[in-house]
C-alpha cells in the first residue's frame, strides 16, 4: 500500500453530524447521590432499584481506578453529564411517535429501512433513553419479549429481578459499579423455551450530547432450547471533549439454547468505551460473542463466557482497528467450570499510524472441569512503523485433563503477497486493501449477511475508502 | 530485631575488604530494599505466588574465610565433579570460596575467573565498570541481593579469546536457617567465547532463603553459553534474577533449570542492544510434591535486526505449581526483529496447576513475532500406542514425560550436563 494512501486510511468519520435536539431534562454535571436520585425519579422506579443504585454508587466510589491497561487520565468523571432525557416520548412502537429531529437521525443511519428488510426487532437509544422498541408481531405472539430495560423492570418484575445484576454484580469492577449506579436505557430480552428467533434483534445506540456518559444496560435471557441473535451498533458525533460509554451486558443462556451477541462499535474518537459483557452458559448451550471495535478513543472490553454446566460451549470472535490516537484494549475471557466444556477465541487486530491494539484475555480451567478444551488465536497486523500491538493472554489451569492452547502472530502486510497480486495486474494499494480484507475475512464472514453490509461499509471506510 | 540493616551491610563490606564505591552502592541498594514492600498477590508479577511461608527476613550468613582441599570437598560436589563438562571451577560452601581450580593456560591468556572479592583487589576497574549493570534494585529481592550479597564469581574473557571447555561454579548449602546471597558477573569482550555453568546444590534443609543474581555483559561479537542449574534439596526458597546485555552481533545461549527447592523463581532477561544480537533462551522445570516454580522471562529487542528464540518446557505432578510469564518487547524502531516464544506444559495430576502468560508488546511493524503456549495431560493416543507395544501404563507415562522434557535437553550440546539432568529427571519421574 502506498505511503500516502495509508496515511489517510480511515480518517473520515461518517457519523459526525450533530443533531438539533433539545432534551427535556439534563442532569447536573458529576455523579452524586442527588443525580442518582434524580435519574431514579425521572424513571419512576420501584424503591428497591433506587437502593440498588445507591449501593452501587458507594462501591464505585470505593473502588480504585484500574492500575493496568490503557491510559484513562483524559477521562474527567466529575465533569460528565450522567443523564439526558431526550424527549417525553419513551419507547415508541412506531417511528411516527418520535420527535422529528431524532427520527431524522435514525433515518440517516438507515435503521428504519433495515428494520423493514432484515430485522426481527429494533431498539433505539438516544442519549440516556430508549426512544423506540418494536418486535415483529409473530414473535410477540410466541412470547418473545424485546422492550426497553425500564419497561422490562416494571412489566416483568419477577423475571427481571431473578437475573438483573446476577451475571455482572456491581462489585465486579469499578465501571460495572458505575453503570449499576447510573444505568439508563438498554434492552430487556426474553426468549421462551424452544422459540427460535430467526432474524436478529438490533439495538442502536446514539450519543448526541457532548461530555456525556451513556450507561446502557442489557439483560438477555434465552430459555431452554431457544435461539436468538442480538446486534448492537453505536455512533456519536465528534466533539472536542471526551465522552464516556459504559455499558453492562448480562446474558443467560439456558440448557440447549443458542445465542449470539454482535457489537459493531464505531463511536467517535473522543469516546471512552468501557464495557462489561458476560454470558452464563448452561448445559449443552452455545454462546457466541462477535465483537468489533473500530471507533472510540479508548476501548476496554473483554466479553466473557462462563461455561457452568457440562457441554456448554462458546466462541468469541474479536476484531479491532486502532488508528492514531486510539487504543483498543480488547480481548476475551472464558471460564471453563464444568466437564466437557469448550471455547475458542479468535482475535484479529489492525494497527495503523500510531494506533495501538492490545489483546488481553483469560482462559481459566477450574479443577474438576474434566476434558475441558480451549484454544486462543491472536493475529495482529501492523501497517506503519509507529504502529503498536500487545498480547496479554492469561492461561490458568487447575485441571490435569484440560487441553489449552494459545497462539499469536504479529506481522506487517507481506511484501511477497503484494508482489504476487501486482503480477496479476492489481495496483499496489489495491493489493494491500485486498490483503487487509483477507486478514479479517475469517471474522467478517461470520457476520449475518444483513449485518455484514454495515460492517463492510465501516471497514471499507476505514481501509479501502481512501485507497487507490 | 531488625537484622537486615545498615550495620550488617557495613559489616559484610568490611569483612570482604571492599572499596568505598562498592559500600556506597550497597547502601543505595539498601535504601531501595528498605523502601520497597515485600511483593504480594496484588502485584502483577506475583499474582500466583504465595510467600506467606517464605523465610523472608532471615539474617544473611556471614563469610568465615574457610578453604578446603579438593579431597575435603562436600560429597555433593565431589559426585558432580566426577561427571562434569567443566574444565575450571569455583566451589562455594555457603558464602566461602572454599576451592578453585582454573587452568593456568587460560590465566596466561588474560582470562580472569575468581571470586568477586578477589577480583575487586586484582582487577578493580574491570569489576567496577560492569557490576550492577544488569541486576541492581529492580525489585525487593534484587535490592536485597545488591545490598547484602556475601560472595560471587567473576569471569572476564579478554577480546578474541575462545575458551573451548565450560567453566563453572558449584554453590553448596550445607546448613540451613540463614539467608545466602551471591552473584555472578560475566564479562566477555569483543569476539570472546565461553561457556559458564552455575549449579546450586544442597541436601534437604530447614526453610532457607537463597538469593542469586547473574549479570552478563557481552561486548560486540561475544558468544556465551550460560546455564543455571538449580537442584537444591527441600526447604530452599530460591530467588534468582539474571540479565544479559548483548551488544552488536553478540550471542547468548541460555538455559535455566529448576528441579529442586520448595520454591524457585527465575527472572530471566535478555537485552538485545545492538543489531545482529541473538539470544536463545531455554527453560526446563519439573515440579513434584508441593514445589512451586515461577519463571518470568523478557526478550527485549531494543535495536533492529535482532533475534530471540525462547522455549520453556515443564511438567508438574502431585500438588506442584508452575507459572510461566514471558514477554517479548519490541521498542519502536526494532525493525526486522525475529522473535519466538513457546511455553509447553504437562499436567500429571488433578491437583497440580499451571499458569501461563505469554505476552507481546510490539512497537515496530516489519517484524516476525510469534508465540504459543500449550498445557495438556500426557497424550492418551501415545499412551495407548506404547501400551499396545507391551509397556505398562506407568512406564509409558514416565517415558512420555521424559520425551516432553527431552526437547529442551537435546538443544544443549553439553553432554555431561545433559546426562546429569536426565538422571535427576529420571529420579523425579519415579517419585
Amino acid at each position: 500500500m502506498s505511503e500516502v494512501d495509508l496515511k489517510t486510511l480511515g480518517e473520515e468519520y461518517k457519523y459526525h453530524f450533530i443533531d438539533e435536539v433539545k432534551p427535556v431534562y439534563v442532569a447536573e454535571r458529576g455523579l452524586s447521590r442527588r443525580v442518582i436520585e434524580a435519574i431514579s425519579y425521572h424513571k419512576g422506579e420501584p424503591e428497591w432499584m433506587l437502593k440498588f443504585r445507591l449501593r452501587a454508587l458507594e462501591i464505585f466510589q470505593k473502588k480504585p481506578m484500574p492500575t493496568w491497561g490503557p491510559d484513562l487520565s483524559g477521562l474527567d468523571l466529575d465533569n460528565l453529564v450522567y443523564y439526558v432525557k431526550p424527549a417525553e416520548v419513551r419507547d415508541a412502537k412506531s417511528w411516527e411517535e418520535i420527535p422529528e429531529e431524532i427520527r431524522r437521525t435514525y433515518e440517516r443511519l438507515g435503521i428504519p429501512e433495515a428494520e423493514r428488510k432484515v430485522l426481527a426487532g429494533v431498539g433505539a437509544q438516544y442519549d440516556s433513553e430508549m426512544v423506540y422498541h418494536r418486535v415483529r408481531e409473530e414473535l410477540e405472539r410466541q412470547g418473545v419479549i424485546f422492550v426497553a430495560i425500564e419497561e422490562g423492570m416494571k412489566k416483568y418484575e419477577d423475571l427481571f429481578k431473578e437475573y438483573f445484576a446476577k451475571v455482572v454484580p456491581p462489585e465486579d469492577n469499578k465501571f460495572a459499579a458505575l453503570n449499576s449506579a447510573a444505568w439508563s436505557g438498554g434492552s430487556f430480552v426474553y426468549v421462551p423455551p424452544g422459540v427460535k428467533v430467526e432474524l436478529p434483534l438490533q439495538a442502536y445506540f446514539r450519543v448526541n450530547t457532548p461530555e456525556f456518559g451513556q450507561f446502557e444496560r442489557t439483560l438477555i435471557i434465552v430459555d431452554e432450547g431457544a435461539e436468538v441473535h442480538y446486534i448492537e451498533g453505536c455512533t456519536a458525533p465528534m466533539y472536542s471533549t471526551e465522552s464516556l460509554h459504559t455499558g453492562v451486558i448480562e446474558i443467560v443462556v439456558k440448557r440447549g439454547a443458542r445465542s449470539r451477541y454482535t457489537t459493531i462499535q464505531n463511536w467517535s474518537t473522543n469516546m471512552y468505551n468501557l464495557v462489561t459483557q458476560r454470558a452464563l452458559v448452561y448445559g449443552d448451550a452455545f454462546h457466541e460473542w462477535l465483537d468489533g471495535n473500530l471507533g472510540s478513543k479508548v476501548t476496554m472490553k473483554y466479553p466473557s463466557s462462563y461455561l457452568l454446566e457440562p457441554g456448554a460451549r462458546t466462541e468469541i470472535l474479536s476484531i479491532a482497528f486502532a488508528k492514531t490516537g486510539q487504543h483498543q484494549d480488547t480481548g476475551a475471557k472464558i471460564l471453563l467450570g464444568a466437564p466437557h466444556t469448550s471455547g475458542t477465541i479468535v482475535s484479529k487486530s489492525i494497527s495503523k499510524g500510531e494506533g495501538r491494539a492490545s489483546y488481553r484475555g483469560l482462559v481459566k480451567v477450574l479443577e474438576g472441569a474434566k476434558h475441558a478444551k480451549a484454544n486462543v488465536e491472536c493475529d495482529a497486523l501492523l501497517i506503519d512503523p509507529e504502529s503498536r500491538t500487545d498480547t496479554y493472554p492469561y492461561i490458568e489451569i487447575e485441571e490435569d485433563s484440560a487441553h489449552v492452547g494459545h497462539e499469536a502472530t504479529v506481522s506487517k502486510i507481506n511484501d511477497e503477497q503484494i508482489f504476487y497480486l501486482q503480477t496479476r495486474g492489481l495496483k499496489e494499494d489495491e493489493a494491500a486493501a485486498l490483503i487487509v480484507r483477507g486478514f479479517i475475512e475469517p471474522i467478517a464472514k461470520e457476520l449475518p449477511l444483513e449485518y455484514a453490509v454495515e460492517l463492510n461499509r465501516l471497514i471499507e471506510l476505514e481501509m479501502e475508502g481512501s485507497v487507490g | 530485631m531488625q537484622v537486615l540493616d545498615k550495620t550488617q551491610v557495613e559489616a559484610i563490606s568490611q569483612a570482604l575488604g571492599e572499596p568505598a564505591w562498592l559500600l556506597e552502592r550497597r547502601l543505595k541498594a539498601l535504601e531501595a530494599f528498605a523502601h520497597l514492600p515485600y511483593p504480594n498477590k496484588k502485584d502483577e508479577n506475583w499474582r500466583y505466588t504465595d510467600l506467606s511461608e517464605a523465610p523472608l527476613e532471615q539474617e544473611v550468613e556471614a563469610p568465615k574465610g574457610q578453604t578446603l582441599s579438593r579431597d575435603a570437598l562436600p560429597e555433593l560436589v565431589k559426585r558432580r565433579l566426577e561427571k562434569t563438562d567443566v574444565s575450571g571451577f569455583l566451589v562455594f560452601v555457603g558464602p566461602d570460596l572454599v576451592y578453585a581450580e582454573v587452568p593456568e593456560e587460560l590465566k596466561a591468556k588474560g582470562l580472569v575467573f575468581t571470586s568477586l572479592a578477589e577480583a575487586l583487589k586484582t582487577h578493580p576497574a574491570k569489576v567496577e565498570g560492569a557490576l550492577f549493570q544488569g541486576v541492581y534494585t529492580e525489585d525487593k529481592f534484587a535490592a536485597q541481593n545488591s545490598a547484602f550479597f556475601t560472595h560471587g564469581a567473576f569471569l572476564y574473557v579478554p577480546a578474541g579469546l575462545e575458551v573451548e571447555k565450560p567453566l563453572g561454579v558449584f554453590k553448596v548449602l550445607l546448613e540451613g536457617g540463614k539467608a545466602s546471597a551471591g552473584r555472578s558477573l560475566l564479562v566477555l569482550e569483543d569476539n570472546a567465547k565461553a561457556a559458564y555453568i552455575e549449579e546450586y546444590l544442597s541436601p534437604d534443609l530447614p526453610a532457607t532463603l537463597h538469593l542469586s543474581a547473574t549479570e552478563m555483559v557481552l561486548r560486540p561479537g561475544a558468544r556465551l553459553r550460560h546455564a543455571h542449574i538449580q537442584t537444591f534439596g527441600e526447604g530452599l526458597w530460591h530467588f534468582h534474577r539474571q540479565r544479559a546485555l548483548l551488544e552488536r552481533d553478540a550471542g547468548l545461549n541460555d538455559l535455566v533449570v529448576n528441579l529442586g527447592g520448595a520454591y524457585a523463581r527465575s527472572e530471566v532477561a535478555s537485552e538485545l542492544l545492538g543489531p545482529g544480537a541473538e539470544s536463545e533462551m531455554l527453560g526446563l522445570y519439573f515440579g513434584h510434591g508441593r514445589q512451586h516454580f515461577d519463571h518470568y522471562t523478557l526478550q527485549h529487542h531494543v535495536e533492529h535486526h535482532t533475534r530471540s528464540d525462547l522455549l520453556y518446557k515443564g511438567a508438574v505432578k502431585d500438588e506442584a505449581r508452575a507459572v510461566f510469564s514471558g514477554l517479548i518487547k519490541l521498542e519502536r524502531g526494532a525493525q526486522k526483529t525475529d522473535a519466538y516464544q513457546a511455553n509447553r506444559n504437562l499436567i500429571l495430576s488433578p491437583t497440580a496447576r499451571v499458569d501461563s502468560i505469554p505476552q507481546l508488546e510490539i512497537g515496530a511493524n516489519d517484524v516476525r513475532c510469534t508465540h504459543g503456549s500449550t498445557t495438556a495431560p500426557v497424550d492418551e493416543m501415545q499412551l495407548f500406542y506404547l501400551q499396545s507395544r507391551g509397556l505398562p501404563r506407568t512406564l509409558a507415562q514416565e517415558l512420555l514425560v521424559k520425551a516432553h522434557l527431552a526437547d529442551v535437553l537435546t538443544r544443549i550440546p553439553l553432554k555431561a550436563l545433559r546426562a546429569h539432568l536426565e538422571a535427576v529427571i529420571e529420579e523425579k519421574v519415579r517419585l
